[in-house]
């Protein structure tokens, strides 16, 4: 009733005045570095009437003449209180700006088992607000870290739907072992191995995709040892801890967000008509000695008759398919979220809700994903406080064949342009034997990956009295993956019936620890933090190699799976197990809030180490120094903050197949002579254990004219020994590779981030720049007593050779084209030049990783306008074009690029980029039969500077007392273009790996890889 | 607070002791849960044969056959092609990969080696024939190996020339070459010992005659005619093994019967029930593959020079039997294209006429030489066709020459009888190049030498 009547004379007083020419206040809330600050409760006390900040921070309140106490209050600030005095009709401007409330927060970083201040914080952490995660739409969120900190390199995956990225923590410093970051998931270190399909289709899985970017708070990525030491023997690779949102903000709030976008391809491939192609062909066939019409691959052959090749010749020329063309379009994308928050006495909430739908612009290829969250905090009492978590994700990725697979892999090499879509009758045109039309198998099969993912977690934290606390947590991560295909008779030779197939994994993954912590602060200045706990996890694989439904007519439902009503022939089971226990302590001590200390260990045992290596211990130490806290600091005004802060210490990575230690054996039926047999299936190594890097890591971080500007700059220096190693054993032990630990890697760079505000804050005009460098050398020091080729990256020439980088390519050296007869030369390795292409010449030949990355972007805001530009560049590293060697070499059954026609035609000819036209191997010096030419010829510079991302919004001016607090709308694009001298389609780019080894060391290979989307999209924000 | 800590520590030791937590094997595929009992053990030792088998249907004979100028060029197959232009790589997946199964095998027979102490219910007996069995693989797999990744024996006077690695038990440490002179060494240790402790009769698996078998033609193949020869006798006169006498060294077999009574030591293939179902265990594939005619092409077809050669006799019985012609290619499909067969490694014929020609070189006994060459001439060419007792010498070899290299083609040895002759200082010419040309000598894996300081083979210089 009082409610009502409240209601009513507020109602009231607001017409009256509107009548009475209303009086306001309004005016803009902003933080201590002049950002406005959205969200922020602004009361009159005595009325009642109240109001929020719109996005922009600004609000404004109408009142009745007369004194007034205004209350600006939002979580996590010192509430301010304001006296005003209105006359009748006046408009009263009244900027304001909240402080931090050091107490409650000043800016945290969550820190693994815990959260610093940040101006607390010794170790090298980069913090990254989840707004940036949501800026751009990418597949998944890692994706969207590209760029927005020093010692973090992204490179994006292809343009598949749904697929991952590359993320590489200050460089590369393992090389059999998982190269990736630890991904921690709110406590969870998650379920993250890009390899439980392996690469089937062309794709490496992605698991990382069940995460909303618009669920995420925030992100840190640990860099240093006395960030990750606390990750132990899981650390050494960098660690991105996820936190996901909670609830935040008084009373209910509901933040929803749609957009819709399209997807085309970035760029596309430069692949000859038919008329081209065969006129090359033609010039080949005529250079290697060929009489009449050259023959023509899957329509004659070298010894049909004149008359025969003519004839396909002339038939051939009727045709003209530009296959890449026929397998791509426009992708539609839309993704639609809402996010709610309600926070009561007590009581904090968050849900959100999630549908994406992303089409890429290869046709049929599209990933939907659905996710929905759900977090709580509950203060029980005083002492007790409670808080859960749980995500479900349902995804289904539409998969199409990419590169080596078919589909655009198939258009860039054997789908030959004189090949129709359909035969005159109508059917598909088939070739290779029937099993080759790259839009009859996209039409035809139908593929799909679904995977289902469920996250929860719970925690309690007790305070036993003023300096300690417990804390105890358990997490959940529940993964249910299967790709299905669905293969109709006939789409394969011999294929007489229809069947689906299935692929099911199940992976279960849980962990749970518990902490104790203590923190006391004696005699003012000296602050003393202790946490000590334990943690154990254990990760379950369970699957079949394969599950097959004959006699099928689509893929199997759910529901024929459960009730049996399909028959079903089961492939070999496997179950995997991994654990982990582990004990962790942290101190950190400060004196005056200037002087920092802290050292932190840990141990952890695995069952992925061998018997006599179960535990390895990961110490680590800090120091800081908050310099602008000193009396010789202060007369220097222009600098408002300064902090030196080094540290030291060991992390490990442990990211090895479960079973790697194990000598492992199988037993099987019906072998010689119809008996059973048993045997060695892998060799095992006892003291397989984690690698070791030794991490030394120091930084400046600096504030400038009141934090206008502020920048850090750090270096660092990383020593890994003990790599771990699967390196291939001598081929008369019977087996192929041997897990190990030996030689060293080392690792240094330096890092510089600059945030500016580059005009003065009380303009209208705002120009904000964020620029970050990250500069790093890698180097191979050893790897024991083998050649380069005991370690290899899958198919990709790509070898571990000692003094240089981890992922260096390892080819025979191009030496020209001889111009008296078009035919390729080498160099030897004494630098002679031969015509003969000897694999024993092969040598260093440029290395995929860059040397230099960053980000660079500019905002500018002016009145509700803003806009922005994000730019990414790498610096430094070289491709290899693998399938180049097949696109512009010997005249095979591939289609080629018009690169080729700057080839030698006749003696003299001297400055052409390619060597006489051939359908020979033996005229490039190589086997007979054998086209795949490993030389330097197909090494490029792959540095470039793309525009990732521009952006232009507009915030609507709502109406005070409106029910939206806050109304946007963007126009964005992304990926508009890239400045390189990379001569194939993409200088950024991540193939498809074997394993994790072809990942480190194959990193800038393209091997018919699917170029980047390029995407234009709208996007609208609402808050209520 | 003490209280607290130290419970957390506690429980955390308390965890971390539970060794089973921190155990987690891949279910039952542990040696441990694979290797306890006697019948593990033959499985064990099955397993040896199982990849011997494999290797033997027609790869590791078909590589060797290509040095030889039996073949022409094969038809399609890349990695064949640059094998029979002397040209091999360290890339060659289908050289690389039969290094790798002799290798294989002899891991497998080291793990059983190494291992059988710790099986409790093995008799003896069966203990000393499993040790047998497995050395008898082993010793084989290396000369296999040493045939073809190296220069024959007698190469250099005293061997010294680099053979192939002796891998003597189940351990992967890094191993440079040894050399040829060691390898033989080797190969004798384990094929004598198995020879003196193998059973007279062992199902299709290894006898003592097989042993015998292989010493006769390992011993021949370093001109010691001596040894080669007592080998021989021991075999021929034990009366187990007869001539076939139709020509068909490799028939479909049946339920009930899969070895030829001239299979001195061979792999089988075998036809059995499952259950009600017929199950077979076919390890004569890449034969029937490579030799098979489709639309007038095989991948391995007879060289011009080989057809003339076996031509130079019409009474060759042999010619009709096994040789096809159309458009003048010589096809072998009679011979390997039937669809289920065993594969004698050491069989009657060829040790007869090993016998033979060490007896021709030895200059004694020439009787029973003559008759050896006798047993095979008649079966080839019919009545009329023996050798007469004053036959020299010198003629006996040569007409055992000429029957080895026609009763083994396909098999791979005629070529290692050109290169054992060329060490003995014949002017050995096999298509156009010397005997002992660099190229004759197959390239190591590219794995194999990983390990710094492992010599490669000198590659090409045989064209």
């Amino acid at each position: 009733m009082k409610r009502l009547y409240t209601a009513i004379t507020i109602l009231c007083i607001a017409w009256s005045t509107q009548l009475a020419q209303a009086q306001t206040v309004k005016g803009t809330v902003y933080d201590e570095t002049n950002q406005s600050l959205p969200g922020v409760v602004v009361k009159d006390q005595v009325s009642g009437v109240g109001a929020s900040t719109n996005i922009d921070g600004a609000y404004s309140l109408s009142l009745i003449p007369g004194t007034h106490t205004i209350e600006f209050i939002l979580i996590g600030y010192v509430t301010q209180t304001k006296e005003i005095k209105l006359e009748a009709g006046q408009v009263l401007e009244l900027d304001v700006k909240l402080e931090n409330d050091i107490k409650l927060t000043e800016e945290v970083v969550v820190v693994g088992y815990g959260v610093q201040r940040k101006r607390d914080v010794t170790g090298s952490i980069t913090k990254i607000d989840g707004k940036e995660m949501t800026k751009v739409p990418v597949p998944s969120f890692e994706a969207a870290l590209q760029g927005k900190g020093a010692g973090i390199q992204v490179s994006q995956g292809s343009g598949l739907a749904g697929s991952g990225s590359l993320v590489r923590i200050r460089g590369i410093s393992s090389i059999s072992a998982g190269g990736d970051p630890l991904y921690v998931v709110d406590g969870i270190p998650v379920t993250q191995s890009p390899f439980l399909r392996g690469n089937s289709g062309a794709m490496n899985n992605n698991p990382l995709t069940f995460l909303n970017p618009n669920d995420i708070e925030s992100i840190e990525v640990l860099k240093d040892a006395a960030a990750t030491g606390i990750y132990g023997s899981r650390g050494a690779n960098g660690v991105v801890l996820i936190t996901t949102k909670r609830g935040k903000q008084k009373g209910l709030s509901v933040d929803l967000s749609v957009r819709v976008g399209t997807s085309t391809a970035a760029s596309k491939p430069n692949m000859m008509t038919t008329e081209e192609y065969l006129a090359v062909r033609q010039e080949a066939w005529e250079n290697d000695g060929g009489t009449g019409y050259t023959y023509l691959p899957g329509l004659s052959v070298a010894s049909d008759l004149p008359s025969v090749r003519e004839a396909k010749y002339k038939e051939a020329m009727k045709t003209n398919t530009n296959w890449f063309d026929e397998l791509t379009g426009i992708g539609i994308k839309q993704s639609y979220n809402v996010g709610v928050g309600y926070v009561m006495k007590n009581f904090k909430m968050y849900a959100g809700l999630g549908n994406e739908d992303n089409g890429s612009y290869i046709i049929g290829n599209r990933f939907i994903r659905n996710t929905a969250r759900l977090n709580v905090d509950w203060q029980v009492s005083d002492k007790l406080a409670y808080s859960a978590g749980g995500s479900y994700t349902n995804s289904v990725n539409h998969r199409v064949d990419a590169a080596w697979s078919g589909g655009i892999g198939e258009a860039m090499s054997t789908a030959l342009p004189y090949f129709p879509v359909y035969d005159s009758t109508g059917d598909y045109y088939m070739w290779n034997g029937g099993n080759s039309n790259p839009v009859a198998y996209r039409d035809l099969r139908k593929w799909v990956n679904v995977d289902k993912r469920v996250i929860t977690n719970h925690a309690l934290t007790y305070v036993i009295n003023k300096y300690w606390s417990l804390r105890g947590t358990a997490s959940l991560d529940y993964m249910d993956q299967s790709e299905m295909k669905f293969l109709p008779e006939g789409i394969n030779t011999g294929q007489t019936q229809n069947y689906a197939e299935k692929f099911p994994n199940w992976v279960t993954n849980w962990n749970s620890n518990g902490t104790i912590n203590y923190n006391r602060t004696y005699k003012e200045d000296h602050h003393v933090s202790l946490m000590v706990g334990s943690e154990i996890q254990k990760s379950t694989t369970r699957g079949y190699s394969q599950i097959k439904y004959p006699l099928l007519t689509d893929l199997p439902t759910a529901s024929e799976i459960e009730d049996d009503t399909v028959t079903a022939q089961y492939g070999n089971s496997f179950e995997e197990a991994m654990t982990f226990t582990s004990v962790f302590a942290r101190f950190n001590y400060s004196i005056k809030d200037r002087y920092y200390v802290q050292v932190v260990n840990r141990a952890d045992a695995s069952s992925k180490f061998g018997t006599e290596s179960k535990w390895g211990n990961f110490p680590s130490a800090s120091v800081g120094w908050i310099m602008s806290e000193e009396s010789f600091m202060k007369g220097i005004k222009k600098v408002n903050f300064l902090k030196l802060r080094a540290s030291w210490g060991i992390t490990g990575n442990a990211d090895i197949p479960r079973d790697a230690q194990y000598e492992k054996w199988s037993l099987s039926s019906g072998g010689y002579n119809g008996l059973p047999y048993r045997y060695q299936t892998q060799l095992g190594n006892p003291n397989l254990q984690w690698e070791n890097s030794r991490v030394l890591d120091a930084a400046l971080e600096v504030g400038l004219l009141n934090d206008r500007i502020t920048t850090t700059i750090g270096v660092y220096q990383k020593k890994t020994t003990e790599v771990l190693l699967q390196y291939n054993v001598q081929t008369s032990t019977g087996f192929t590779n041997v897990w190990a630990n030996a030689g060293e890697i080392k690792n240094q760079g330096v890092e510089l981030t600059i945030h500016s505000n580059n005009l003065h804050p009380k303009r209208k005009l705002q120009w904000t720049t964020d620029l970050n460098i990250s500069r790093n050398t890698n180097e191979v020091v050893s790897i024991g007593e083998f050649t380069p080729d005991a370690l290899s990256g899958g198919t990709n020439d790509s070898r571990v050779q000692i003094g240089k980088p981890v992922g260096s390519f390892y080819l025979v050296q191009f030496a020209g084209i001889d111009p008296e007869n078009g035919r390729p030369m080498y160099y030897d390795l004494n630098g002679d030049t031969t015509y003969t292409y000897d694999l024993t010449n092969r040598q260093f030949a440029g290395a995929g990783i860059p040397k230099a990355y960053g980000g660079f972007t500019n905002t500018f805001n002016y009145k509700n306008w803003g806009l922005s530009f994000f730019m990414v560049y790498s610096l430094g590293s070289k491709i290899f074009d693998s399938s180049g060697k097949r696109q512009m070499g010997v005249v095979t059954d591939w289609n080629m690029r018009t690169d080729v026609f700057d080839r030698w035609r006749a003696p003299g000819d001297s400055d052409t980029q390619f060597a006489k036209l051939t359908l020979n191997e033996n005229t490039y010096g190589l086997q007979t039969g054998n086209p795949w030419w490993n030389t330097t010829l197909f090494i490029f510079k792959a540095d470039y500077l793309r525009l990732k991302n521009v952006n232009l919004s507009y915030h609507f001016k709502l109406k005070e007392g409106s029910a939206i607090r806050g109304l946007a709308v963007s126009l964005a694009a992304s990926n508009l273009f890239v400045i390189t001298n990379f001569p194939g389609l993409d200088p950024e780019l991540v193939r498809d790996f074997e394993n994790a080894q072809d990942r480190n060391l194959s990193p800038n290979v393209t091997y018919l890889t699917p170029p980047q989307e390029r995407s234009y999209y709208i996007t609208l924000n609402a808050n209520f | 607070m003490k209280k607290i800590l130290s419970l957390v520590l506690l429980a955390s030791l308390g965890l971390s002791s539970c060794k089973k937590w921190l155990d987690q094997p891949p279910t039952g595929a542990l040696r441990e849960d694979l290797f306890n009992t006697a019948s593990d053990a033959q499985e064990t030792l099955n397993s040896c044969y199982d990849a011997l088998a494999n290797l033997y249907d027609g790869r590791i004979q078909s590589i060797s056959e290509l040095l030889s100028d039996n073949l022409q060029q094969p038809n399609t197959n890349n990695d064949l092609r640059s094998v029979y232009a002397r040209q091999t790589t360290f890339f060659n997946n289908t050289t690389n990969k039969v290094y790798q199964d002799l290798y294989t095998v002899i891991w497998r027979c080291n793990t059983l080696l190494d291992n059988i102490d710790v099986i409790s219910d093995l008799s003896e007996t069966d203990k000393n024939r499993l040790i047998a069995e497995a050395r008898f693989l082993r010793g084989f797999c290396h000369w296999s190996a040493v045939k073809l990744w190296a220069q024959p024996y007698g190469y250099t006077a005293g061997n010294t020339h680099p053979g192939v690695p002796i891998r003597d038990e189940a351990a992967a440490d890094p191993l440079q070459r040894s050399s040829v002179k060691e390898v033989y060494d080797f190969v004798i240790e384990d094929l004598t010992f198995a020879h003196d402790n193998l059973p007279e009769l062992n199902s299709v698996y290894a006898t003592r005659y097989a042993a015998a078998g292989v010493l006769a033609h390992v011993y021949f193949l370093m001109n010691d005619f001596s040894s080669a020869k007592s080998y021989c006798n021991e075999v021929i006169n034990s009366g187990q093994f007869s001539l076939i006498s139709d020509f068909n060294r490799y028939p479909d077999i049946t339920y009930n019967e899969n070895t030829i009574s001239e299979s001195v030591f061979g792999t089988v293939s075998k036809l059995y029930l499952l259950g009600s179902d017929t199950a077979q265990d076919r390890r004569c594939g890449t034969f029937v593959s490579y030799y098979k005619k489709n639309n007038g092409v095989a991948e391995l077809m007879l060289s011009d020079e080989f057809q003339t050669f076996i031509n130079l006799n019409p009474a060759d019985q042999r010619i009709a039997a096994w040789i096809e012609t159309e458009n003048n290619r010589g096809f072998l499909t009679k011979v390997y294209s039937s669809n289920l067969y065993s594969v004698p490694i050491i069989h009657l014929t060829e040790l007869k006429l090993i016998r033979a020609e060490a007896l021709g070189e030895l200059g004694s006994d020439l009787p029973t030489a003559i008759q050896d060459l006798n047993d095979i001439r008649l079966r080839a060419y019919g009545p009329g066709s023996e050798l007469p007792g004053s036959t020299t010498a010198e003629d006996i070899i040569e007409s055992a020459r000429i029957e080895y290299r026609i009763e083994t083609i396909g098999e791979g040895k005629y070529v290692e009888q050109l290169r054992r002759r060329g060490t003995m200082g014949e002017n050995i010419v096999i298509r156009n190049a010397p005997y002992d040309c660099p190229g004759m000598a197959i390239q190591f894996p590219n794995a194999e030498s990983t390990v710094i300081g492992f010599d490669l083979n000198p590659e090409g210089g045989c064209n």
